[in-house]
């Protein structure tokens, strides 16, 4: 990499501009290769799109700007701690809204932390959840019919379907 | 809105979840639901869990309760039970998973082995045949296995005393379960008939024994199995000339071809009790070893699989040790020993520390312990699997 910057402009597919620092970039696999492919300078008028909205890409980047340091050079194991508070925090958030979008980006952008992240996320939110809560906190409807679902019944008699 | 996922994702969420959280998830919607039940998903979440629990995974228990009955036979009481021995968190979960009576006919049940969160039993094993069934505890669903081809009347209608050796295990390359059953008559050197069944026909079918003829061991309890590397092992023994030469059968299930494993000289021509045991990944072999009046017990594992020079003996113990010891019945992967004591409580003996865990604290006069890992197998509706009410 031969940039000499310390921030790079991106687009998102709202067409946003977002700023992010190199060290940040770094954490996605193709951002990575981009900035190794790529001169960036002062007076490089090249700006990307990564196919991510607005929303989502905010966050994206709050992810990467608070990781990037420990990444990039090693933690402490009580920043470790502090950064795993941190992440309980950052992930709480709406799951329609916002955590399925992030779950794509996270993967469209090859970023293995925040994947594994926002996968540990989804799971717990269903973990120890009944069968209406999961339903409710993940916005499905129950599209069985009836008979299928005295069929279910049948098969899970232990099971309770509240 | 799963539906919107692209598989790798939702997969990558559900592989998390225990199988609980998974059956749950197959009643929220049809999408979950067709996805959890897929072949390819049950497969992966299983191999999953197997690498998750590498080391440390579950141990399932059978356990016959003393009683005071003059045919204690019959009014046994019998327990399943599973436990965690995941080091971590340094404690038993204990669940009992009461089974009907469906395996009582005759006698006492017999596990012939687990696998994959699958376990197959049957009724008894001394006695023609009745029932096997193949039970995943974890889903609570069961299926019955149909009369085999060879019964008591198969011939003549001769009523002949006779022998059946089990095996359960995995054909990987067909994604199938099969059990395997031999039928040798008692006390005679002839060539057993052989049977498979297969769990993705839903059938038995006879195939041929292409190798040389053995004697069963004459136990009146069942003759272990161990399934392991995609075959099943027995511990059996051949005449040869004036004395008796024990080696292990192997069953390879995908080839469905027998073969033999030579065992260590001393085990070779040992005339004591000799039993095949899971060991983690390896196989061994358990030695009851008399010397006058005392008893002691010996582990034999062999390193390499396949390799003959490889058996080691890696455990001896006085069966005076820890009160009594009654017999072996499991070496667990992360190295623990589940034995039966004389006081009929089954323990976990860490070899190194010597430390003795009581896992059952009560009093039972059969166990058997085998490695277990929980599994989505059966999660999908057919009409022949059965479901119970856990109380």
């Amino acid at each position: 990499m031969s940039s000499s910057v310390e921030a790079i402009t991106v687009l998102s597919s709202d067409g946003d501009e977002f700023k992010i620092t190199v060290s940040a970039a770094k954490l996605s696999k193709p951002l990575n290769w981009m900035l190794e492919d790529v001169c960036f300078s002062d007076d490089c008028d090249e700006v990307p799109t990564i196919e991510v909205n607005s929303k989502t890409l905010v966050k994206v980047i709050e992810y990467c700007e608070k990781h990037a340091p420990r990444a990039n050079s090693g933690a402490s194991d009580s920043d470790a701690e502090e950064l795993k508070k941190w992440d309980i925090e950052f992930m709480k958030m709406d799951v329609k809204d916002i955590l399925f979008h992030i779950l794509m980006a996270a993967n469209y952008l090859h970023m293995e932390g925040l994947y594994d992240l926002a996968c540990q996320t989804a799971a717990d939110l269903m973990k120890g959840m009944t069968v209406s809560q999961i339903r409710k906190i993940f916005h499905i409807k129950n599209d069985f019919s009836s008979e299928e679902q005295e069929q279910l019944r049948r098969q899970h008699p232990g099971c309770s379907f509240d | 809105m799963f539906g919107d996922l692209p598989p790798e994702i939702l997969g990558e969420i559900l592989h998390r979840l225990p199988v609980k959280s998974l059956v749950k998830c197959t009643i929220v919607c049809k999408h979950l639901n067709s996805f959890i039940t897929d072949q390819t998903f049950i497969f992966d979440h299983l191999n999953q869990t197997i690498q998750a629990s590498s080391g440390n995974g579950w141990l399932f228990l059978q356990l016959y309760l003393r009683t005071r009955h003059l045919v204690p036979y019959i009014h046994h009481e019998e327990f399943y039970s599973l436990y965690s021995h995941n080091q971590q968190i340094d404690q038993f979960s204990f669940k009992k998973f009461p089974l009907s009576g469906l395996l009582r006919s005759y006698n006492h049940s017999t596990v012939v082995g687990t696998c994959d969160g699958l376990v197959c039993i049957t009724d008894s094993q001394i006695y023609h045949m009745a029932t096997l069934l193949i039970w995943n505890p974890s889903i609570r669903k069961y299926m019955i296995i149909f009369e085999p081809i060879l019964t008591s009347d198969t011939g003549n209608g001769q009523h002949k005393g006779y022998q059946p050796l089990y095996g359960f295990g995995f054909d990987s390359k067909n994604k199938d379960y099969k059990v395997i059953r031999l039928v040798a008559l008692l006390d005679k050197e002839i060539v057993p008939q052989v049977e498979v069944f297969s769990l993705a026909s839903r059938s038995w079918r006879s195939i041929p024994f292409r190798a040389s003829p053995f004697l069963l061991p004459d136990l009146f309890w069942n003759i272990p199995q161990v399934f392991l590397n995609g075959v099943v092992h027995w511990v059996v023994s051949r005449r040869c000339d004036d004395h008796i030469l024990n080696f292990i059968l192997t069953f390879d299930v995908v080839e469905e071809t027998f073969g033999e494993l030579t065992l260590p000289q001393l085990l070779r021509e040992s005339t004591t009790e000799l039993s095949i045991l899971e060991g983690g990944d390896s196989l061994c072999v358990l030695h009851a070893l008399y010397v006058e009046d005392d008893c002691f017990f010996s582990i034999w594992v062999m390193k390499e699989y396949g390799v003959v020079g490889s058996w080691n003996e890696v455990y001896c113990w006085d069966s005076h040790l820890y009160k009594g010891i009654t017999t072996v019945l499991d070496l667990c992967a992360d190295g623990k020993v589940v034995l039966l004591l004389y006081s009929g409580d089954v323990v976990l003996l860490d070899p190194v520390t010597e430390v003795v865990k009581s896992l059952t604290g009560q009093k039972w006069f059969h166990a058997f312990a085998g490695s277990y890992v929980e599994s989505l197998v059966f999660i999908k509706r057919e009409p022949d699997l059965l479901s119970y009410e856990f109380t």
